[in-house]
């Protein structure tokens, strides 16, 4: 469904994403999983070339949607971004109601009448299980949990093909990130899901396919992918194992790698850089 | 800090409650029934102000009229056109900043020039009103480029994201968002173009007849106020009543825009 062939992106002088390499399924739920500030988020960004609007940003490389380059002149990017839709990672509300917020786009990229815009919003707002008395609250009042299924429910009353949501569980309570991943799971049977995280648990949960990124010095690569369970349960790489096994024991694991985690804070608008220094574990990349 | 703050804040109002009591003791002795609506007389010594509020209300509503599309092109320009090249819209602000700080004697001369002369409309509510617009559109800019700025770029990234146009997000997401502000930086010009007199003693004249159109030459009470001050002996005390009425004008236009500014936002 969507390729990428040897994407970098560059930021402020400095590069964010290295040649990525990825292909994408056709349906089902794709994870991209890596440490926080490796470029997860700015791979979803360049997808629908959001990146354009950042003059800090700069992007070579080829990304297909279908085959077709999203950035080929005769694309239009307001029709690209209603096939892939993104689900930022803090989702804002816009000024009016629920079912404002979600009429709004219709109301703009369609020709369809008002009472089929209605009936398309509500039908929405009910996919993502949001009540109907919430249908005239103003937006800026619903709580944090409720706001993501707002903003997915924007999203997805386009009917999109893709969906890119973008850390999903961020600032969620357990029974919400349930609630969500019951939404994804639905979401994800008739169309392609790309959910970026860096919480493992819910990646095991919900992938039907893992891709591990990793912000080496010289910019984000992929590192391995497969299946949840050969990626997260087995993986082969040294930064993956070292990930892996630092969701489970914390800074213990880090210890016993005897790795030394050269980690860059990342600074505002540049990327986060890790390197691993010293004796890792030797292995095969799965790729 | 704390005792420096308060002093400085004491002294200001201090200033100003004396103005107001001021203009209050002299300008009350010129206020009669019907004097905001009456004909001025004896070269303005008595009467009203009925001809002058005309003109006031018409230059000034001209003026924001004309400066507010110019000034909300040049703030959509700077933030949302421009966005992608940092240093073309950094250019284009502190050309506006700088703009703000040219004299109005200097905007009434070119205005004079350009209005009174090159289109030869002399010395009328046009002309003073296109000058007037000249020199509140920076002013007005400045205000609505802050007003845009303040605006969440999330706002525009959701919908952008959603596949909504540009212009689209900018009329329905990002200025109803900003109103408040846009109508803070109108408040402002409101303010400056009733007590603006250099630039407009050169364009709109100093009439105290009631103008038939806009190609009439007519004086806005601040015009007024001046005139009544320098140019009419014995005309301190009427000038004194036109001030006070300039700042009940300007007081109750604040309070109807708030209001307004109030609804528009919920």
């Amino acid at each position: 469904m969507i390729q990428y062939r040897n994407v970098t992106v560059t930021g402020c002088g400095v590069t964010i994403i290295d040649g990525l390499d990825l292909e994408l399924p056709d349906k089902g739920t794709a994870v991209i999983l890596g440490p926080s500030g490796c470029g997860k988020t700015t791979l979803l960004r360049t997808t629908i070339r959001e990146d354009e609007d950042e003059p800090d940003l700069e992007f070579s490389g080829q990304i297909l949607f279908r085959g077709r380059d999203v950035r080929e002149p005769g694309v239009v990017l307001t029709q690209l971004r209603q096939r892939v839709g993104l689900i930022m990672q803090r989702p804002v509300a816009f000024p009016g109601s629920a079912l404002a917020n979600v009429t709004f786009a219709l109301k703009c990229t369609t020709n369809l009448s008002p009472d089929a815009i209605e009936v398309r919003a509500k039908h929405a707002l009910i996919e993502v299980g949001l009540e109907p008395d919430h249908y005239q609250t103003q937006a800026r009042s619903l709580s944090g949990g409720q706001l993501r299924r707002l903003s997915i429910a924007r999203t997805i009353a386009l009917e999109p093909e893709v969906l890119l949501m973008d850390e999903p569980s961020n600032g969620l309570d357990p029974l919400s990130v349930a609630k969500l991943e019951r939404m994804i799971a639905d979401l994800a049977q008739h169309r392609l899901v790309v959910v970026v995280t860096h919480d493992l648990a819910l990646a095991r949960r919900i992938a039907d396919k893992v891709f591990f990124l990793w912000p080496y010095p010289k910019g984000c690569k992929l590192v391995e992918s497969g299946t949840a369970a050969e990626v997260l349960d087995h993986p082969q790489c040294p930064e993956t194992q070292l990930f892996v096994a630092t969701a489970q024991k914390g800074a213990e694991a880090i210890e016993e790698s005897g790795v030394i985690l050269h980690d860059d804070d990342a600074e505002e608008c540049l990327p986060r850089r890790i390197e691993l220094l010293g004796e890792s574990p030797a292995s095969t990349k799965r790729r | 800090m704390r005792i420096a703050c308060f002093l400085s804040t004491a002294i200001v109002l201090t200033f100003f409650l004396a103005m107001g009591i001021d203009l209050i003791v002299q300008g009350m002795s010129g206020f009669h029934l019907g004097y905001f609506f009456g004909p001025v007389l004896d070269s303005g010594r008595a009467g009203g102000i009925g001809p002058v509020i005309q003109s006031t209300f018409l230059i000034v509503f001209l003026a924001i009229m004309f400066a507010t599309p110019m000034s909300l092109g040049g703030a959509i320009l700077s933030v949302e056109i421009l966005a992608k090249y940092p240093r073309l819209s950094h250019f284009v602000r502190r050309t506006f900043d700088v703009m703000v700080s040219v004299p109005s004697i200097a905007v009434g001369l070119v205005g004079w020039s350009l209005f009174c002369q090159g289109l030869n409309l002399g010395f009328s509510i046009l002309a003073g009103s296109m000058t007037l617009a000249l020199m509140l559109a920076p002013i007005m800019t400045a205000a609505f480029i802050g007003g845009l700025d303040a605006v969440s770029k999330s706002i525009r990234r959701e919908s952008l994201a959603l596949g909504v146009s540009r212009w689209h997000t900018l009329w329905l997401q990002v200025i109803p968002a900003a109103w408040p502000a846009l109508l803070a930086g109108v408040m402002l010009a409101l303010g400056r173009a009733t007590a603006e007199t250099a630039a407009l003693i050169l364009t709109s004249g100093i009439s105290i007849h009631p103008p038939e159109g806009i190609l009439d030459p007519g004086a806005t009470l601040a015009v007024h106020m001046y005139y009544l001050a320098r140019n009419v002996p014995g005309g301190e005390p009427m000038a004194y009543s036109a001030a006070l009425a300039l700042l009940l004008i300007n007081i109750v236009l604040y309070f109807l825009l708030s209001r307004l500014g109030r609804i528009v936002s919920t």
